[in-house]
């Protein structure tokens, strides 16, 4: 029988999974993160199911230090969340998560999905998103410069596309991590050309960050 | 960022019958229907009567709560039914496991709610459930906040989703 450890504070969570999974699985439940280090540290199991925000700690401290010495594809690992939006997601996917799922959970793609994963493991791909970010570059000195105010970024080099690439680079992981972006308003750009004086005015234009 | 002032009355009376009917119809299994938005005098009406109340806060780009007030038999019913129970094991099981319920299933709605506002453009994250039960319960408005209360129909229970907004 597959065994399975699931990381759950609440009680109703437990029982809710414990029924959409059925008699099949040895399920263990650990109610904290610190639990279930104890657990895995003894124990071998074939997939761990997680809950994300506990009273004390998060997932992660479970997540990060398991895939130090596990990969993705030895011990699965399901995340379940009701805040589960696309920077949480990202930020699960990227820190070692096979697939993550949003609460409510739908009790048929729940147990098809820990039927997969047990059968032959999957990691599902980021959820895909576009961000459009104001963003300035302009030349000094034969150095490019581009600033972002939203991340307060500001980075040079002589070579533009190199920067520009670094740019996208730092948006791209500001948004995966969770950080707000986008829409930049005219008080913005008001602030910016105001600092640069209008002789060195920089010219205000769009970045679009995929993160993905 | 955009500006708090471009979310409107709509999407947040959207978002919260969104949140709640996904809930309602995936863990309670019975369709909730939005009756009215309504004013904080509604909780003079209720005075009589027991409720739970449960209160999960959001907070980051956007600051606030959500409150949901549920007939203590509706909050029975719902914990029969989340945990595959009869109601005289619910019973059995005390307060303790109907608040449990409740607390999980305002956990998931106002999840819900927060998952909209951060498409919208507002990320933000929930603050643990907090539940009480008793009589005469009311939820005080606290100052510089909007308030926004809707009332629904799940079966024959009335359910009211307070609201509240730092403006």
């Amino acid at each position: 029988m597959k065994s399975i450890l699931h990381i759950e504070d609440s009680l109703t969570s437990q029982v809710i999974v414990r029924r959409m999974l059925g008699d099949g699985y040895a399920v263990t439940v650990a109610a904290s993160p610190r639990a279930a280090q104890v657990l895995l540290s003894q124990h071998n199991y074939d997939l761990v199911i997680t809950d994300i925000n506990f009273p004390q700690g998060d997932a992660f401290q479970v997540i990060v230090p398991l895939r130090q010495r596990r990969s993705a594809i030895e011990l699965p690992i399901i995340a379940v969340s009701g805040s589960m939006d696309a920077p949480l997601m990202n930020r699960l996917l990227k820190a070692g998560v096979n697939i993550c799922f949003s609460k409510p959970l739908v009790a048929a793609d729940f147990r098809s999905a820990v039927e997969r994963m047990l059968l032959e493991p999957f990691i599902a791909k980021p959820p895909s998103s576009t961000v459009s970010v104001a963003c300035f570059r302009w030349v000094e000195a034969g150095i490019y410069h581009e600033y972002c105010p939203e991340a307060d970024c500001h980075l040079h080099g002589p070579d533009s596309l190199e920067v520009s690439q670094r740019m996208q680079a730092v948006l791209a992981e500001h948004a995966t991590q969770g950080g707000a972006l986008g829409d930049t308003n005219t008080e913005h750009i008001h602030h910016y050309r105001g600092k640069f004086g209008p002789k060195e005015s920089p010219l205000a234009t769009t970045a679009a960050v995929a993160t993905a | 960022m955009p500006s708090l002032a471009s979310i409107t009355d709509t999407n947040i009376q959207d978002f919260m019958v969104r949140a709640l009917e996904s809930v309602s119809s995936t863990m309670i299994h019975e369709p909730v229907r939005l009756v009215e938005k309504t004013t904080e005098a509604l909780y003079a009406g209720l005075s009589d009567r027991v409720f739970v109340l449960s209160r999960v806060g959001f907070i980051g780009e956007i600051n606030g709560s959500v409150h949901l007030c549920i007939p203590d038999e509706f909050a029975q019913h719902a914990a029969a039914t989340v945990l595959g129970m009869t109601p005289a094991e619910v019973a059995e099981g005390g307060h303790d496991l109907v608040h449990d319920v409740i607390g999980e299933i305002t956990n998931v709605t106002v999840g819900g709610f927060k998952n909209a506002l951060c498409d919208l453009g507002f990320p933000c994250k929930l603050t643990l459930p907090t539940v009480v039960r008793g009589d005469g319960i009311q939820v005080a408005s606290l100052q510089g906040m909007s308030r926004h209360i809707f009332q629904f129909d799940c079966g024959a229970h009335r359910i009211v989703a307070d609201i509240q907004m730092k403006d």
